[in-house]
């Protein structure tokens, strides 16, 4: 393990930014669908809504739950660290095992993560720049090219692609829902006149108070 | 009594705050054990009461709210338009199989939360008690070193962990919902007295079965990472050492449970200042709303301070508890070598 460079705080945290762009393909197809059902037909729109929901909570975990140990364990990282040229390793420079991918990811992570993720910023102060999680699954995140360069791109560039074309539908569904337009305009309006009241001049009535009746006595 | 009590608390004590490293573990610990309780309080007036009893007190504060709740309705309503429908109707459209995939869905939600949240604490617990054992013998322990002998031992702990788990979860379905349903049922008030009775004798020694197993395979715990046995074996070991030493142990959880109540105290001692600083502020924000700028921001700190402070009296205490155990447990073996 000597001779590794060993990952900077930084580019891992670039590489999970990266990882965070393939993530939030999440809030695009939520947009999309708030955008093109909502006050068009609300039916259509709960369901659809429903089924994201259904998606986002328990199938995206899921998906991700066992995606990403099996891209470390396979290629040595997830999307972002491929894509920034770093690799997790064992202590003895060979590639994780499933397992111990896993016991990384979900069991280690909620240590480091705890009070804010104090455990992340012991990669700025350990010579060999591990986090918690990295210590407690006996790991090293170095700078090393997988060879996987290529197809960690093109997924990252798909999934963007994908955003972007989710974004361009949301503006053309919103544009020719006039239901929708109508109801944001008027929502707007009503929220523009309740958050700006001209106080400077306003002269206020007297409330006209009605006397409370008689509550009922219980004895 | 074998133990020396007085000897345990301050050699658990010197542990606790010369290895911080310890308290990672404990940090896993406190949140796998941590829950909260979101049950709204049962108000007058509320769903739960019987409709007839409920008190109606017209031109309260409810009948005000109900009128401002409904004002709003009929405003969204004309805003809205088209958009607001019963939800009653939209239930009534959800096709039935989403229902079926949502619930095998939150099932296996459910598993996997519960399975990962059993391995973590075993984990923890491995991790922990090697720790605390090293540094009672001298030797500084590293994260790495003791988190390598708790992935070791781990799958053994959480057969530990799961036998009591199983067992509670037995003398519920078995004894104490028969119950339930004995007493909701059409039969004489002779009968459910004698079902009644029965069932609850087979619950109270259950209870006491259930004890007996917890706290021996709170033990045998330490004994897996302590004496290197497999479950059964440490299971054993921990039910022989419970029945052995029956004060010693009772006596540490009394001790234990002091403990916890003194870092309970330790928290409430910690929260006055911040709630007096937040009166203070409210106050504040009462004579000029502008005083929320600088407010508001000072409140998010002082929550995010007030959550980590909590978390860690909580992990602090986790490690010095479970190193009571691990010394009384080192205490008492020592004079006793039988194993399994």
């Amino acid at each position: 393990m000597d001779n590794k460079v060993f990952a900077s705080f930084w580019l891992r945290a670039l590489a999970h930014v990266l990882n965070a762009l393939v993530l939030s393909i999440d809030a695009f197809v939520l947009m999309y669908l708030v955008v093109s059902f909502l006050s068009y037909d609300v039916f259509v729109f709960i369901n659809s809504l429903l089924w994201f929901l259904l998606f986002a909570i328990f199938v995206r975990p899921f998906i991700w739950f066992l995606l990403w140990p099996v891209l470390i364990s396979e290629y040595g990282g997830d999307v972002g660290k491929l894509i920034c040229g770093l690799k997790i390793v064992h202590e003895d420079g060979s590639n994780l095992t499933f397992k111990r991918a896993m016991f990384r990811e979900y069991i280690a992570k909620m240590a480091a993560g705890a009070l804010f993720g104090i455990g992340y910023y012991w990669i700025f102060k350990t010579e060999k720049k591990q986090g918690w999680h990295d210590m407690l699954s006996d790991t090293y995140v170095v700078k090393e090219k997988s060879g996987r360069l290529f197809v960690s791109l093109v997924a990252l560039v798909v999934v963007l692609v994908l955003n972007a074309g989710l974004a361009v539908l949301s503006v053309r569904s919103y544009l020719g829902n006039e239901s929708l337009k109508r109801d944001v305009t008027s929502i707007l309006e009503e929220i523009g006149k309740s958050s700006s009241p001209d106080t400077s001049n306003k002269v206020y009535e007297p409330l006209d108070l009605k006397p409370l009746p008689t509550p009922p006595t219980f004895y | 009594m074998k133990a020396d009590y007085g000897k345990i608390i301050n050699e658990a004590f010197r542990i606790t705050f010369k290895n911080k490293w310890l308290w990672v573990f404990g940090l896993i610990l406190a949140m796998g054990s941590s829950g909260g309780n979101f049950n709204i309080p049962d108000a007058p007036g509320s769903k739960t009461k019987d409709k007839d009893n409920r008190i109606e007190t017209p031109g309260k504060v409810n009948d005000v709210y109900k009128r401002t709740f409904e004002d709003g309705l009929l405003k969204a309503g004309s805003v809205l338009g088209e958009s607001t429908v019963s939800l009653r109707e939209v239930g009534r459209r959800i096709p039935i199989y989403y229902w079926v995939v949502l619930g095998v869905f939150l099932l296996i939600a459910f598993v996997l939360v519960v399975g990962i949240s059993i391995y973590a604490r075993s984990y923890a617990y491995g991790s922990l008690v090697q720790g605390v054992d090293l540094e009672n013998r001298g030797i500084t322990a590293d994260l790495s070193g003791m988190s390598k002998e708790g992935r070791r031992r781990a799958v053994e702990i959480v057969k530990l962990e799961l036998l009591p788990m199983v067992l509670a979860f037995v003398d519920l379905f078995l004894l104490w919902v028969p119950m339930i349903l004995v007493f909701m049922s059409e039969m004489s008030s002779g009968v459910k007295l004698f079902l009644g009775l029965v069932l609850l004798t087979l619950a109270l020694v259950f209870l006491i079965l259930l004890i007996i197993v917890s706290v021996s395979a709170g033990l045998g715990r330490i004994a897996v990472v302590l004496s290197d046995l497999s479950w059964r074996q440490a299971f054993k070991k921990g039910f022989y050492i419970f029945k052995k030493f029956f004060i010693d142990v009772v006596v540490m959880g009394i001790i234990n449970c002091f403990t916890g109540f003194l870092f309970g105290l330790a928290s409430c001692v910690i929260l006055i200042p911040f709630m007096i600083l937040i009166f203070i502020g409210i106050a504040g924000l009462a004579l000029s709303p502008y005083a929320g700028v600088v407010l508001f921001p000072l409140f998010g700190i002082m929550i995010v301070a007030l959550i980590i402070l909590f978390t860690l009296i909580s992990a602090i205490a986790k490690v010095f508890m479970e190193s009571t155990w691990v010394l009384l447990y080192k205490q008492l073996i020592e004079t006793e070598v039988p194993v399994g």
